[in-house]
């Protein structure tokens, strides 16, 4: 449980820090990766399904607080995506690169595809013009970049810390 | 056959996913609805204390960081201040030359050149977070009577620029929508021509705008530079603020219509604080070219 509220505090943190450094980074890079989703990957990849989708929740529900588009917008991918590869654990095999980097970048189209369906049906904007903006293929290249590095960070995490502490609890 | 315990326990992840999603959708059916809109404010509102720390924290670091800049400029700077101010020695004639130009044309024209509105100065504290908006949240709310669709302004380069209107509104905190988003679409006019037309934001990285349905017989009446302010033909905006300045004129053959893109007064990267406009009194307040 440790762990679900550890990751659960880092994505809102994130979220957060988006809003006040977000755009700064946008500039600097080109686009802000997704890093909440990514830590939903992880987390869902290494523990399921279960928590995954309160994971989901909580990032959703953090960003559609903070960012301008109406409530449910992201929570609705985040949910769907966090059930989706909470499903997948243990089912999928993962390399530490290569696989994480296809999976990231999947995720990433998948979220954007998400968005563009519920953007047309509800009238939010960009719709499906998402998929003609560089910024959102810059955001899944980011994003997938980024999986295998979030993986490495929380399979070590994981070892060192989180394993050691919950045999301690269960003593 | 299968209790009902069981299936729900068999299933339990996939029905709380669907019912999740189910309410996702619910809440995105009713967006408008005064109860979602009210979890939305009461959310944004509880997380805008978090914000406001992390907002701070990072303050204080980007000025540390950026008095060691600023000490390095400085010396450039205050060379580069002291040819100017010979320059503006100079200016000074001229420019009270214009002042009773200015006057003479403003009597003319019968235009107060104080735009007169009860603002409520707030500072930029936060921005979206999505990579799609330009959304930006300021430190001032519902107590200090920031109010859904009030229009945003701030002074920048001598003009009261219109920065954009307020989305949505929190205790202490509020969301404003910037011109330079392409949901966002204002009536405006030439301050010079009085030409009419509508000018929206386009999303660029630029954040330029785009001004449309300007008859393409105004072609030759247009100038690199001219400026553009609110027509006051929607009740949202007060008259005569400034909107942004002609960068390129783009004629198109099959449309009636000139397509001119505009670069806001306001530059958006370097907007600190900005002034809610509160109510407006009576004059019609346009800007000065």
């Amino acid at each position: 449980m440790i762990l679900f509220w550890l990751t659960a505090a880092f994505t809102i943190l994130f979220e957060i820090l988006g809003t006040i450094w977000g755009q700064v980074i946008a500039e600097t890079i080109g686009a802000l990766p997704n890093f909440p989703l990514v830590i939903l990957f992880v987390y869902a990849i290494r523990r399921g399904a279960d928590h995954s989708i309160w994971l989901g929740l909580m990032g959703g529900l953090t960003f559609d607080f903070l960012s301008s588009i109406p409530l449910g917008f992201t929570v609705f991918p985040r949910v769907l995506l966090g059930y989706l590869s909470g499903v997948g654990k243990g089912k999928i095999y993962l390399d530490p690169i290569l696989m994480p980097i296809v999976f990231g970048f999947a995720l990433s189209l998948a979220n954007g595809l998400i968005n563009s369906i519920l953007g047309s049906l509800f009238g939010i904007s960009p719709g499906f013009s998402i998929f003609t903006r560089s910024v959102f293929w810059l955001e899944s290249l980011y994003n997938a970049i980024l999986t295998p590095v979030f993986l490495f960070l929380m399979d070590n995490a994981i070892k060192a810390w989180i394993r050691p502490y919950e045999q301690r609890e269960r003593i | 056959m299968p209790s009902k315990e069981s299936f729900l326990k068999k299933y339990r992840r996939g029905v709380i996913t669907f019912g999740i999603l189910f309410l996702s959708f619910i809440a995105l059916l009713g967006q408008n609805a005064s109860f979602v809109q009210g979890i939305e404010q009461g959310g944004s509102t509880s997380l805008f204390v978090f914000q406001n720390f992390f907002g701070s924290i990072g303050g204080w670091f980007q000025d540390t960081l950026g008095s060691i800049e600023q000490l390095q400029n400085l010396q450039e700077e205050n060379r580069q201040l002291q040819s100017q101010v010979q320059d503006y020695q100079g200016l000074e004639q001229r420019m009270l030359e214009l002042q009773q130009e200015n006057a003479l044309l403003t009597q003319q024209l019968d235009l107060s050149t104080n735009p007169s509105y009860a603002t409520e100065t707030a500072a930029i504290v936060a921005k979206d977070p999505s990579n799609y908006y330009q959304t930006f949240t300021i430190n001032k709310g519902y107590s200090d009577g920031i109010r859904v669709n009030m229009p945003v302004v701030a002074a920048q380069g001598g003009y009261y620029g219109l920065v954009g209107k307020v989305i949505q509104v929190g205790l202490g905190s509020a969301q404003v929508r910037p011109v330079t988003d392409p949901q966002h679409i204002v009536a405006s006019r030439f301050f010079k021509s009085r030409y009419e037309g509508l000018v929206q934001g386009i999303g660029d990285v630029n954040l330029r705008l785009r001004m449309d349905y300007v008859p393409k017989s105004a072609q030759d009446q247009i100038r690199f530079g001219d400026l553009i302010i609110t027509s006051g033909m929607s009740s949202l905006y007060p008259k005569g603020i400034a909107l942004g300045r002609v960068e390129e004129v783009r004629p198109i053959d099959y449309e009636p219509n000139l397509r001119i893109f505009l670069k806001p007064v306001i530059d958006f990267k370097k907007l600190e604080y900005v002034a809610v406009i509160l109510e407006e009194f009576t004059g019609t307040g346009e800007a000065d070219d």
